[in-house]
């Protein structure tokens, strides 16, 4: 299992400056779009040796850090 | 049969919509789809075979995708341990994909070869003629039928939707013939996605009062936006760019400002009629415009402007070609040789290239079409690339750009370079963009008055502003509409009745101008 201090670490380098509360909102107040979102997915798929398709990327996997951690704690059980 | 014309706003569209009130509750799809079909046939005769094979191919590779679904369930139960059952799913998936593929591919395949051959064609040889030795290739000139990069595109989104189970494929080919051939959306979109149309399209709600005088009322605004200021600003922009070496900077700069009023006006106001006139039946399209010129980033102005062109990109192009296989390799390679950075972001930007190019190439087959794509993906790269640095080297901006003042600041910069890319868009030809950019060098020669009076002018500075102060406002979060709604009869009505005159006194037809055809309708 994935923690929290793991995702922020990412979603700072990814996003430099950016360090959300886990349940803040992410994309609907624009602080994640969709080229950082791609960003991201390629940061955690290298840094968590994930596969991730197109039916991952639904907005609500993404739009807050705890979502983020939920997918990927998903992505790493299948 | 345009959607500005008497034809359609006072025959068509009464015609139909009587024939789908009075038919029972099951039966008024069928006046949809019989309305949809004598639209596309009135207006483009024996291309419907096109629509009517697109169809065909969706709904084919829709039920084939099922079938293998139920197909897998029924036979899995039966199968007696896991490794036979594994290797009964992965056949499954792999005749899935192929189905998926061969549909996706039969359909963009037609969309290329109408659209684009014969500019690949062109391209090819001016390519041969520089070279030693002379390779010509001839290819047949199709007809591009009406709003085929909209259908092609929507039939994609069906079989892509129905293969990911984000929607469930139509038992009936009637009905994906609807859903791609429905009048309000074939011509200039939205892109609509089977989803989230076809429960309203394939069980319509009853007919209403509200929803005949809000789409009415829709329709107005839309017909105001076209013919009031999209036609009368076209007189000026046409003059202006079909003779460009005629004329000043000055000019050249009015009708670069011009051509964005008329293209927002003209195809807001094209959404606005199609999707009133799919309010009058109850069916909401997917919206095109939020505010676009409130953008603070060019990034931003393209999540707001022709929104349903640019979430069929992201979701069918864009996401599919970053998390691809070869994209993960490049990203590794990247991460390897040149950093964490350059292995996240490189595969990020070679999708953004692939994507702005294939929106640059969707409006059209011809290199400025590249260059305009070009253009969009080098200034979304360059701030991607230096945001972070400026943040870095002046941490008070991050506390600057929260201000109204740093926020206009953005707007205006974003306008100027959305401008530049319309010029780009608009003009004929690369060669003609530098020479109007050239022009610049000489300001003013004579009378900025082109092809328009005084009066004119006049009439599109009022409608800009109104355009403005309506667009102002519901980014303030007003609900124009449901306020008016709320107003006394007489009150509401009157706005109504003036809204009318107003488009039948101030309407540019007539001895003086020249009727523009609709943009969108052309790519």
């Amino acid at each position: 299992m994935y923690t929290m201090e793991q995702i922020l670490k990412i979603l700072g380098e990814v996003k430099p400056g950016l360090a959300p509360a886990p349940d803040e909102e992410l994309v609907k107040t624009g602080q994640l779009d969709s080229v950082d979102i791609m960003a991201l997915v390629m940061a955690l798929s290298e840094e968590f040796d994930l596969e991730v398709t197109p039916l991952d990327l639904k907005e609500e996997n993404f739009h807050t850090a705890q979502a983020i951690l939920d997918l990927v704690n998903r992505l790493a059980e299948e | 049969m345009s959607y500005n014309s008497f034809i359609y706003l006072f025959v068509f569209l009464g015609v139909v919509w009587l024939f789908w009130a009075l038919l029972p509750q099951r039966w008024r799809p069928a006046a949809l789809l019989g309305g949809s079909l004598v639209f596309y046939f009135v207006t483009a005769h024996r291309f419907i075979v096109y629509v009517l094979l697109a169809a065909l191919v969706s709904w084919g590779c829709g039920w084939m995708l099922t079938r293998l679904d139920e197909l897998l369930a029924e036979t899995r139960i039966q199968l007696p341990g896991p490794p036979e059952k594994k290797a009964l799913k992965q056949k499954v998936t792999a005749l899935k994909k192929a189905t998926v593929t061969a549909g996706t591919l039969l359909l963009i395949g037609t969309f290329v070869a109408v659209k684009y051959l014969p500019f690949l064609a062109r391209s090819f040889n001016a390519f041969m003629d520089r070279m030693p030795w002379h390779l010509t290739v001839t290819v047949p000139a199709f007809v591009q039928p009406l709003g085929l990069s909209f259908f092609s595109l929507m039939a994609v989104s069906y079989i892509v939707d129905v293969y990911r189970g984000s929607c469930k494929a139509a038992p009936h080919y009637w009905q994906v013939l609807l859903f791609l051939s429905f009048w309000p959306h074939i011509v200039e979109g939205p892109f609509d996605r089977y989803g989230a149309l076809s429960p309203t399209l394939l069980n319509p709600p009853k007919p209403s009062y509200r929803a005949v005088t809000f789409g009415v009322q829709r329709i107005v605004w839309g017909l105001f936006k076209k013919v009031v200021i999209a036609d009368r600003a076209n007189m000026y922009v046409k003059a202006v760019f079909d003779d460009w070496t005629k004329y000043s900077g000055a000019a050249v700069v009015a009708g670069t400002l011009l051509y964005t009023l008329q293209l927002y006006a003209e195809f807001s106001g094209c959404m606005d009629i199609v999707c009133g006139s799919a309010q009058l039946f109850g069916v909401p399209l997917a919206e095109n415009f939020r505010q676009p010129f409130f953008s603070r980033t060019v990034a931003e102005f393209w999540r707001r402007w022709h929104i349903t062109l640019g979430a069929w990109l992201r979701e069918y192009l864009f996401q599919p070609v970053i998390v691809s296989k070869p994209m993960m390799k490049f990203g590794k390679f990247c991460r390897t040789r040149f950093g964490a950075a350059a292995g996240r972001n490189w595969p990020v930007w070679l999708g953004l290239f692939v994507t702005w190019v294939a929106i640059g190439w969707w409006h059209g087959a011809g290199w400025s079409y590249f260059v305009y794509g070009l253009y969009y993906f080098v200034l979304i790269v360059l701030g991607e690339i230096f945001e972070p640095l400026l943040l870095q080297r002046m941490p008070a901006l991050a506390r600057w750009r929260e201000t109204p003042a740093w926020k206009v600041w953005q707007m205006l910069r974003t306008f100027v370079l959305v401008n530049i890319g319309m010029l780009i868009f608009r003009a004929n030809g690369l060669r003609a963009v530098l020479d109007m950019v050239a022009s610049l060098r000489v300001p003013y020669t004579s009378s900025l008055l082109i092809k328009l009076d005084a009066r004119d002018i006049g009439v599109l500075v009022v409608g800009a502003v109104l355009l403005f102060v309506v667009d102002f406002l519901h980014e303030r979060g007003h609900h124009l509409r449901e306020e008016l709604a709320a107003k006394p009869l007489v009150l509401r009505w009157a706005v109504y009745v003036l809204a009318v005159l107003l488009v039948m006194v101030f309407g540019a037809y007539g001895d003086n101008y020249d009727p523009a055809a609709w943009i969108y309708a052309q790519f």
